[in-house]
């Protein structure tokens, strides 16, 4: 009889699923749209692109090379160029319109071929604060850089300066000679820039895998607290359903037939039980899938346990909430505001570290704090079924009363 | 087949059924016929359970109802006032249901659906979802749940209740072929047409008493010969009071504000009480007869019409 009344509620539930798979997938958009904006990769894009003008007056292979490396590589993520004259630049700068001007003068290359000192212009837009400073900077190690490069191939340079200079075409020795002096250069440059290099990208694969583990231990940490306040609001969306069968006059038809009170009431827990782990189980399988979460064999069977857990509380917590209330519009006015109110106490709306201290203190006493702390100690912090003793016995307890109190306190109500 | 002794109900204070006792024997439609808030729907509420009686028995093939309700309630259908089905399923979906409600499964509950959608003229539309349904469509497939287990006794509650006149015939049909089928059935309807065509015997309730029960002839054998004049308009109670010794056999059978009910025998014609009624300074702004049939029963029991 019990199984009659639950598969008609599964049915009528799953006949047009998409009220379903929308409530499923509003806590993995929530999770993903929290993650985007916390995520530490993604912090480094908050900051706004340097506007940096640049007016290359020499207009050679050097000039170029250095005007054109704020478009390479990383500094490509922080600045944004565009060439100009110096009359056009000059006027942007004072209009606000970009942050910086850099000038190579006429004779730029010349002078570094002949190792004459020459100046570049940095003209700072006075009204920003930050993005000149990162100009400058940058354009300072790169002047340094260049100095060093032209110092230390000072010989091949000479060589290659002759030619230059000659205006006409260079002999096979000639050439053969600066190519010796080009690789001997490369060759004592060898113990200082290859094994710093091969360092660089070993610590760059590490960064990254640190940024992508903190980057899924968030969304994990994020997942695990929106997941508890959504099953909250779906099982509260299935509960109402009492009330409808009430108000349909399906409930009292079905009491005319051969059911009694506590078998359908049994069917309806069942039924919010159910439902609550199909919503859970699919959130969790997307998430994974999504957020790339990894579980040890022992770690997932304790995260499904504990979330069966979670999922009988909650149904336990709902239950009881509708013993409380008269109608379904009563019900459904009111419920909102507690599962917003438990969620953000419990941690599940914002981690528990960002609220004031006393909130901090009676969080405890919110059941979704057991839900959520207990789910992210298992996910972030592998604890083991010793470690989260104290939330396994908080929620079989609240499982055992609250469910027990809204079977006969329903049971009462619909009595005849 | 269903026997109810001095069955009672009453709602804060208010006596909503008062000790009432019918008997409805094995095979026959006994027709309940009165205007609503007499106490049907609260009767059969307490038939089937829905509802605990303050007082009185009632007995179900000859067993107390109270005692062993799961067993006996197998035998029991109900066709409630309202639509009670689930709207998001389908027809088919929801006969299922119904079925394997009350034990039935596999071929024996999937032929005894197709059986129900063809009668009922569903069987085309047996996949869409109730909620598309026209009213009469839903009214059909309401009763076919109530019918799906093959009930000894059927309660049915004012099953026609807001739908068009041809969805009614279909319906009224199909509660003759039921009982001719050899269910047993309490039909409760304030139609005075329906009870006169469809039951084979029939009780008048108003405000929660039985005022009469019987065969359809014995019943109207309560009016005797006459038709009932109603008349509204402007008079005074005297004259009112003393129309009736103008008349031979002239029975004034109620009496309000602004509207006088008297019983006159067929043997007199109507002219004659119009001609009178003028005399006595009548000013007559409508004026309805009744021949003898159970609306003039009623009339004569209650001094009141039954759509009043």
């Amino acid at each position: 009889m019990i199984g009659t009344l639950l598969r008609k509620d599964l049915i009528r539930r799953f006949y047009n699923p998409s009220g379903f798979i929308l409530l499923v997938s509003l806590p993995l958009i929530f999770t993903f749209l929290l993650g985007s904006i916390f995520r530490p990769s993604e912090k480094e894009n908050i900051l706004p692109k340097v506007n940096l003008l640049i007016a290359d007056r020499d207009s050679s292979f050097v000039s170029r090379m250095l005007g054109g490396a704020f478009g390479q590589g990383d500094l490509k993520k922080m600045f944004e160029t565009q060439n100009v004259d110096i009359s056009t630049g000059t006027q942007m700068i004072e209009e606000g319109k970009s942050s910086a001007l850099l000038i190579f003068p006429d004779g730029f290359q010349d002078s570094l071929l002949h190792e004459k000192q020459t100046n570049i212009t940095l003209i700072k837009n006075p009204s920003q604060a930050f993005s000149p400073k990162i100009a400058e900077e940058v354009i300072k190690i790169l002047c340094e850089g260049t100095d060093r490069i032209f110092r230390i191939g000072a010989k091949p340079l000479k060589s290659f300066r002759i030619l230059y200079d000659g205006h006409q075409r260079p002999t096979n020795p000639q050439i053969s000679s600066m190519a010796v002096e080009i690789n001997a250069l490369f060759a004592g440059m060898d113990n200082y820039i290859f094994p710093p290099l091969i360092e660089l990208k070993k610590e760059a694969l590490k960064k990254q895998q640190q940024e992508s583990s903190a980057t899924q231990n968030m969304l994990t940490y994020l997942l695990a607290g929106i997941v508890v306040m959504f099953l909250l609001f779906i099982i509260d969306t299935m509960a109402r359903d009492l009330f409808t069968e009430s108000e349909n006059l399906t409930l009292q038809r079905i009491l005319t037939g051969p059911v009694s009170v506590k078998q359908f009431i049994i069917s309806k827990q069942l039924f919010l039980f159910i439902a609550g782990l199909l919503a859970y189980c699919l959130v969790w399988m997307a998430g994974i899938a999504l957020f790339r979460i990894r579980f040890a064999l022992y770690q997932f069977l304790l995260f499904f346990m504990f979330s069966v857990l979670v999922i009988a509380s909650i149904t336990g917590i709902i239950g009881f909430f509708y013993t409380l209330v008269k109608t379904r519009i009563q019900g459904s006015a009111i419920a909102p505001v507690i599962i917003i109110v438990f969620s953000a106490l419990g941690g599940a709306m914002i981690p528990l570290n960002a609220l004031p201290p006393f909130l901090k203190n009676i969080a405890v006493f919110s059941p979704v704090y057991w839900c959520v702390d207990g789910l992210q100690k298992i996910l972030i912090e592998q604890f083991g079924l010793a470690q989260l003793m104290p939330h396994i016995i908080i929620l079989v307890s609240l499982t055992l009363l609250l469910n027990i109190a809204a079977f006969f306190m329903f049971a009462r109500r619909f009595r005849i | 087949m269903l026997k109810v002794e001095n069955l009672s109900k009453s709602f804060n204070g208010k006596l909503a059924v008062d000790h009432i006792s019918f008997q409805v024997e094995k095979g026959e439609i006994f027709g309940f016929l009165g205007p609503n808030g007499a106490g049907k729907s609260t009767t059969i509420n307490m038939i089937c359970s829905l509802l605990k009686p303050d007082s009185g028995l009632i007995f179900i093939d000859g067993i107390e109802t109270s005692s062993t309700r799961p067993q006996l309630r197998k035998k029991l259908g109900v066709v409630p006032q309202d639509v009670a089905l689930y709207y998001e399923i389908s027809a088919e979906e929801n006969l299922r249901f119904w079925g394997e409600l009350y034990g039935m499964k596999g071929s024996q509950l999937g032929k005894r659906i197709k059986e129900l959608l063809l009668f009922f003229g569903l069987d085309e539309r047996a996949r869409d979802k109730v909620k598309n349904y026209s009213g009469g469509m839903r009214r059909r497939l309401n009763l076919a749940a109530g019918i799906i287990h093959q009930p000894e006794l059927l309660l049915l509650d004012e099953p026609t209740v807001g739908i068009d006149p041809q969805a009614r015939h279909h319906i009224l049909d199909a509660v003759k072929q039921i009982a001719k089928d050899g269910t047993t059935i309490l039909y409760t309807t304030h139609y005075m047409d329906e009870a006169e065509n469809l039951c084979d015997r029939l009780a008048i309730i108003d405000h929660g008493r039985i005022l009469t029960s019987g065969s359809q002839e014995s019943i109207t054998k309560i009016v005797g010969e006459n038709r009932f004049l109603k008349v509204s308009g402007q008079f005074t109670a005297e004259n009112a009071e003393r129309l009736p010794g103008d008349i031979k056999e002239l029975t004034l059978i109620s009496l309000q504000d602004k509207e006088v009910v008297y019983s006159l025998p067929m043997k007199y014609g109507t002219g004659e009480f119009i001609e009178n009624l003028n005399k006595s300074g009548f000013i007559i702004e409508n004026l309805s007869i009744k021949e003898p049939s159970l609306d003039s029963v009623f009339i004569k029991l209650t001094g009141r019409e039954l759509r009043d």
